[in-house]
C-alpha cells in the first residue's frame, strides 16, 4: 500500500483535490531541498573577473541559487549593479565547488556580500 | 530524542536513505517558502529619454530607463524571483532579460531591499516616441537571504 501526506491550500479537500498548484505540501511532489546555504560578506572585487569560492565537496553537480548585494540592493544572478551598468556578477558550479565572478570595465573596487543556495537537486 | 518527518522517494526507505537526493522532503533541510506572488507592468514612454548617443552611421540612439515597485515591507531582503514578457513577444523570461544589439541594448533587472523589489530598464535605441510595455509577474518567499 502506498501512503502518501498532503495538505491543501484553505478551500481545497485534500481528500479529492488533484491540481498540485492547490496543494500546500504533497509528497508526490519533489521539494527542492536546502542542503547548505551562506554567506561570504564585505568581498573586495579588485578586478575585472575577481573570483569568490565556497567548496561544497558534493561529489555531484548541485542546483544552485544566490544573490549578491551591492550598495544596499540585492542582485539577481547575471544582473548589473543598480544604475550602474559596468558591474556585474554571475555564479558557476561543478561538482565541487560555487565559484561567483565579478566583472567590471572601468569601474572596478567595490565590496559584494554574497548568499548562496545549494539544492539536493542535480542540475 | 530528535524526531523528524521524512518522505523518500519510491524505491528508497525512509528509515535508512541518508542522501537528500532520494528524499521527497525531510525536516532536516529548509525548503523555499511562499510568500506572495503578483503581476505589473512597466511602461517606457520613449519620448522621454535622458541622452543622446550617435551610431557609426551617423544615426541618433535615445537613453531611456523606467522602474516600477512591488512593495513587500518584509523588513529584509527576501529570495524572490521575477519574470518579465515584453509586449512584442509571447513568452517570459527570467530576470534578467537582456538584449544587445550592435548599437543599441536592453537591460531589465530586478532588485530587492528591506521594503520592496526595483524592476528597472536600462535601454539605448532608435525610437524617440511612441511607448513600450513590459509585462512583469514575481514571486516573493518568505526567506530572508541575509545579506
Amino acid at each position: 500500500m502506498t501512503y502518501k501526506l498532503a495538505v491543501t491550500k484553505a478551500g481545497y479537500d485534500v481528500l479529492t483535490e488533484t491540481n498540485p498548484n492547490n496543494f500546500i505540501f504533497n509528497s508526490d511532489h519533489n521539494t527542492f531541498k536546502i542542503i547548505a546555504s551562506g554567506t561570504m560578506l564585505n568581498k573586495y572585487v579588485s578586478a575585472d573577473l575577481d573570483t569568490f569560492t565556497y567548496t561544497h565537496n558534493l561529489g555531484y553537480v548541485p542546483s544552485v541559487f544566490a544573490f549578491v548585494t551591492i550598495n544596499g540592493k540585492a542582485l539577481l544572478p547575471e544582473e548589473t549593479e543598480y544604475g550602474n551598468l559596468d558591474r556585474w556578477w554571475y555564479p558557476i558550479v561543478d561538482s565541487t565547488k560555487i565559484s561567483f565572478v565579478f566583472r567590471c570595465n572601468s569601474t572596478c573596487g567595490y565590496y559584494v556580500d554574497i548568499k548562496y543556495y545549494i539544492f539536493a537537486e542535480p542540475v | 530524542m530528535t524526531y523528524k518527518i521524512a518522505i523518500s522517494k519510491p524505491g528508497y526507505d525512509v528509515l535508512t536513505t541518508t542522501d537528500p537526493r532520494y528524499l521527497i522532503f525531510s525536516s532536516e533541510y529548509n525548503t523555499l517558502k511562499y510568500y506572495t506572488n503578483g503581476t505589473t507592468t512597466l511602461t517606457i514612454d520613449y519620448s522621454t529619454y535622458y541622452a543622446t548617443d550617435t551610431d557609426p552611421f551617423g544615426s541618433t540612439l535615445y537613453l531611456h530607463t523606467g522602474e516600477v515597485w512591488i512593495n513587500h515591507n518584509l523588513g529584509y531582503k527576501p529570495f524572490f524571483l521575477v519574470y518579465v514578457r515584453p509586449s512584442s513577444v509571447s513568452y517570459y523570461n527570467l530576470c534578467p532579460y537582456e538584449q544587445i544589439g550592435a548599437f543599441d541594448y536592453e537591460y531589465l533587472q530586478a532588485y530587492t531591499d528591506s521594503t520592496r523589489i526595483y524592476v528597472r530598464l536600462d535601454d539605448k535605441n532608435y525610437n524617440n516616441s511612441g511607448t513600450f510595455t513590459y509585462y512583469i509577474s514575481y514571486k516573493i518567499f518568505i526567506n530572508n537571504i541575509g545579506i
